[in-house]
């Protein structure tokens, strides 16, 4: 049981850097496209980021 | 020049945050989009939203760029940031024929952020050379 239990532990620690990094990259399109369904507030908080950066917004 | 993920995220960071410093000091200069926040508030802004397309960039980086057919750091880097860029106007412009009274296209806009993006591309380029 300890082997099983180190095992998933091992394959935690390999996969999380690549979750972690998806997430990061969900977050920049939600902050790209100022998604207020996903995160309220994104939109305001990051208006003139994303008009600089030339996402069209309102 | 191959690195980890952990040095790639770090290059990443440094580069997005100093590209968010940039940006804000570039649309000041250019006034192509005149600010409607705080000074602070976009200080805040811009340095987290930097520091996150920076970090995405530097992950991409450290996968991507291997298989790139260029040798040198800077090129790939500004390779893969300004075809990042452009998926995601793609993906903006999509918005904009789907919602057109919502998502507004401007074009000097567009090509500040895609020059920007090269720029970002030449900072991770120098960071993941240089610093780490």
């Amino acid at each position: 049981m300890e082997k099983a239990v180190a095992k998933d532990t091992g394959m935690f620690r390999a996969i999380a850097p690549a979750l972690v990094i998806v997430a990061l990259a969900f977050s920049m399109v939600v902050i790209a496209y100022g998604m207020e369904s996903v995160a309220p507030g994104v939109h305001d908080a990051l208006h003139d980021f994303r008009h600089v950066l030339g996402m069209p917004c309102h | 020049m191959e690195r980890s993920l952990k040095q790639a995220v770090l290059a990443g960071v440094t580069a997005g945050i100093i590209w968010g410093w940039v940006s804000m000091a570039v649309n000041s200069l250019t006034g192509i989009f005149p600010f409607e926040s705080t000074f602070a508030h976009n200080l805040v802004s811009f340095t987290f939203g930097g520091a996150i397309f920076g970090i995405v960039a530097g992950a991409l980086m450290a996968v991507a760029g291997p298989v790139l057919p260029l040798r040198r750091a800077i090129p790939k880097a500004v390779l893969i940031c300004g075809s990042l860029w452009v998926i995601l106007r793609l993906g903006g412009a999509m918005l904009s024929v789907m919602e057109p009274h919502r998502y507004h296209v401007l074009t000097p806009e567009t090509l500040q952020g895609f020059a920007l993006a090269l720029v970002l591309g030449a900072l991770l380029g120098f960071t993941w050379k240089r610093v780490f």
